[in-house]
């Protein structure tokens, strides 16, 4: 017998199931990574989330809608020379006490390369931050809601002191747009950064029980949570982006462009 | 229900799948620090050298397998003595890692952010960036996990200052001659722009033992076009 086997055979029986709990919940962090991953690597322009439905949350919760994706768009006229690759770093994933739902933070440093209309590339660098919550279904982790939050989006050869693309939609955003969207906590040399999203605490199930609470994120900055943007605004961006996450009517939107 | 004794089996297993987890992952990173520095020993030593069917491919170098032909590699691919000027630090980030219910294999996919420098003589070193993907299977071998197929996919090698658009001069490798043991190189698709990025390598999925067709997996494109 092995030193393991031993040891697992000394575990009171009544401790058996606490000990395995708290396996799960270490091999779940592990399967949160994975699924974190496969998302990056799935990530592109031409598919966004055709690949990656398959580990999203089929129904998050009782009586909470179903992950809502708006249909695909066009973003770019050719695949040719267009790249985009974030690897994704920094993980901190916080798996609840009861091993059924997660809250994950880390950031993508990457590049891009944005041909729209099939002119020359722009090399660009890419940074941003990735909020993540899942969800244990039917004993597979799944994907509940994650959101691409920009801290620079620069034209290679400028820096991002001198220069901050727009998210890619067609027609394209304006800068209130942007500003508005995935560049709200961008990198900006005028102004002072804030301190979003904020990762996950050990006891973020216990400040907000609720998967869809977005509390924890904002937790360094209170008052960005009902710094909302205009509704009419929200609605023309969405029309325009990419793709979007959400959970429903009664979360708060998530949103994804690239 | 699960009997006691089912119960401390399955804990079992996933002990060793967490111990397999970390193994791997500390592993690989050992593998990139000791290629990064350049000790062809200390690569090898992670390497299974054991098995027959052992094979190594970077980008565009050709595919090895077999010991004989990693170790003909490995001295022709890292130096004896580190160069002045040179640098060669590839990272490794964004794991995706598979361990079989069996825990006798395991698969894991990296994404590998890069910079390095390039000397050359009588100028200045040239920096650059060098991204790729590491795909790899592992075995357990005795008590000890080994690297067993290795494939580094280059995303992109280029001019630090000029950038991966302006720059392809250092997507593909030089007009060198290659070890006698090469054999074609299996996938090279490195960013240019003129080209378009595809879904390999794939990515490892849940499953039960390694099969003759897990070694598929890494040229197995999943992405619908």
């Amino acid at each position: 017998m092995d030193i393991l086997r031993e040891e697992i055979a000394a575990i009171p029986e009544e401790e058996l199931d606490a000990f395995e709990l708290e396996l799960d919940r270490l091999l779940g962090a592990y399967d949160c990574i994975n699924i974190i991953g496969i998302g990056t690597w799935y990530h592109d322009d031409q598919h966004p989330g055709e690949l990656q439905k398959n580990y999203d949350a089929a129904k998050p919760g009782e009586e909470r809608p179903a992950f809502i994706r708006i249909p695909d768009k066009v973003v770019i006229d050719s695949l040719e020379g267009n790249s985009l690759m974030q690897p994704r770093h920094t993980n901190i994933i916080q798996v609840s006490e009861d091993g059924t739902k997660a809250r994950a933070l880390n950031t993508g440093f990457g590049y891009e390369a944005l041909s729209k209309y099939r002119e020359t590339p722009m090399a660009i660098y890419s940074v941003g931050i990735v909020p993540w919550e899942f969800v244990k279904e039917d004993g597979e982790w799944r994907r509940l809601s994650g959101g691409w939050q920009r801290v620079i989006k620069a034209n290679q050869e400028k820096g991002w002191v001198y220069d901050m693309q727009h998210t890619n939609t067609r027609p394209p955003l304006s800068d209130e747009e942007d500003a508005n969207f995935l560049g709200k906590y961008a990198y900006r040399r005028d102004r002072a950064r804030k301190p979003l999203p904020a990762p996950p605490d050990r006891d973020t199930f216990e400040q907000f029980p609720d998967l869809g609470d977005d509390g924890w994120k904002f937790k360094y900055a209170p008052e960005e949570r009902d710094n909302k943007t205009d509704e009419s605004v929200t609605a023309k961006i969405r029309e325009k982006s990419v793709v979007v996450l959400s959970l429903g009517s009664d979360f708060k939107k998530e949103e994804n462009g690239r | 229900m699960a009997t006691t004794e089912e119960k401390r089996e399955s804990i079992y297993r996933k002990m060793k799948k967490l111990q397999a987890y970390r193994e791997v992952e500390n592993l690989m990173g050992r593998c990139v620090f000791a290629f990064n520095y350049h000790q062809k020993a200390g690569v090898l030593s992670y390497l299974a050298m054991e098995e027959p069917d052992i094979s190594v491919e970077l980008a565009d170098e050709g595919l090895y397998v077999g010991p004989d032909a990693v170790r003909e590699y490995a001295d022709w691919k890292i130096p004896d003595e580190p160069q002045v000027g040179e640098l060669t630090d590839v990272h490794i980030s964004c794991p995706i890692i598979e361990v079989a219910e069996d825990g006798l294999t395991a698969k894991g996919l990296w994404l590998c952010p890069g910079e390095g420098a390039l000397p050359h003589e009588g100028e200045d070193p040239q920096a650059i960036w060098m991204w790729g993907t590491l795909a790899a299977d592992f075995k357990l071998i005795g008590e000890e996990w080994k690297i067993w197929h290795l494939h580094y996919f280059r995303l992109m090698k280029c001019d630090y200052q000029k950038g991966w658009v302006k720059d392809t001069s250092l997507e593909n490798k030089l007009n060198a001659s290659m070890p006698r043991s090469a054999k074609p190189t299996t996938y090279h698709n490195p960013y240019t722009p003129y080209t378009i990025r595809d879904g390999i390598p794939g990515i490892p999925h849940p499953y039960q033992s390694y099969e003759e067709s897990d070694k598929e997996w890494m040229l197995h494109n999943e992405k619908a076009f």
